[in-house]
């Protein structure tokens, strides 16, 4: 037996436990059959060709655990900070809405007042204005001397309305008498 | 009626103020004074412009359609004596052919034919 030959055995030998303790669902894989030739039609979907894929999925279970586990440590680690700066946001923005709502609050102070003024002042006009009016409406009777075509027409009125006034009381009298 | 009244009408007839027509026809042609409304109309017909002629012909109760003939016929007899009646006339017309009072239509009718005989 040459060093080949026992390099044969002892490689059989070897690899056969390896073999044996397969945990392949192949029925065909403990050579039974060696040496023989299959005759049957071998199926493409068949158990022999699944030992390869499983292993494979079981990789990328691996792989997609770890990665899983890798997010999640680092969300860990992060998280605090993000929280820290989501509550400085928070804080922020609900500081910024207490100022938007107390200044419409100023705002309709500050129309009160200047609606205030505003109305104070009119009213002051207006009691100037109803002061005017009121002089301009002021009876003016014209006497005899007075009475031309260079005094106004309201003028002219409210004397021959007095005069009816006391043409009426005249009248009174008379009848009275 | 008393002089003042009387200065106060003639003084608002030659006033260039339009109001005073108003005020003629508010206080002169409602008056109850029959003087007073036959001073007024002849005032108004004198100022011989289309608002106060309008007062005096198409208005009934006033001027030539007054319930007293006395201030009737002065009306009448001032539009007479108009220089230029041409506005009188106008306004004459348009009462004949469009106010809706009979009285009044008629009224203008022989003002407007006594104008074409004078």
């Amino acid at each position: 037996m040459g060093i080949r030959a026992i390099g044969a055995n002892i490689a059989s030998k070897v690899a056969s436990p390896f073999t044996r303790k397969s945990t392949s669902t192949n029925p065909f894989e403990h050579n039974s059959f060696s040496g023989r030739v299959f005759k049957g039609s071998a199926l493409i979907s068949a158990d022999l060709f699944q030992t390869k894929k499983v292993k494979e999925a079981s990789k990328l279970k691996m792989m997609s655990a770890s990665v899983v586990a890798a997010v999640s440590n680092f969300g860990h680690k992060i998280s605090q900070p993000i929280v820290n700066f989501a509550r400085n946001v928070k804080a922020g923005i609900n500081n910024t809405i207490l100022a938007i709502k107390s200044v419409p609050q100023k705002v309709n102070e500050i129309g009160k007042n200047v609606s205030n003024k505003i109305s104070e002042n009119l009213e002051k006009l207006h009691v100037h204005k109803e002061h005017k009016e009121e002089a301009k409406d002021a009876v003016k009777i014209l006497n005899m001397h007075q009475i031309s075509t260079k005094a106004s027409v309201a003028d002219l009125k409210s004397t021959w309305l007095e005069e009816n006034k006391i043409e009426a009381a005249r009248k009174v009298s008379k009848e009275v008498a | 009626m008393n002089k003042k009244v009387r200065k106060i009408i003639e003084t608002l007839g030659k006033h260039e103020d339009t109001e005073a027509i108003a005020v003629l026809e508010e206080l002169g042609t409602n008056s109850q004074d029959d003087e007073v409304r036959e001073l007024t109309s002849q005032v108004l017909v004198r100022k011989n412009i289309h608002d106060a002629l309008k007062v005096v012909i198409i208005n009934k109760g006033k001027g030539i359609n007054d319930m007293s003939p006395v201030v009737a016929m002065s009306t009448i007899n001032e539009i007479l004596n108009l220089e230029n009646k041409s506005e009188a006339i106008r306004i004459l017309d348009d009462t004949i052919n469009m106010h809706s009072d009979e009285e009044v239509r008629e009224n203008a009718r022989s003002v407007k034919s006594l104008l074409s005989l004078s």
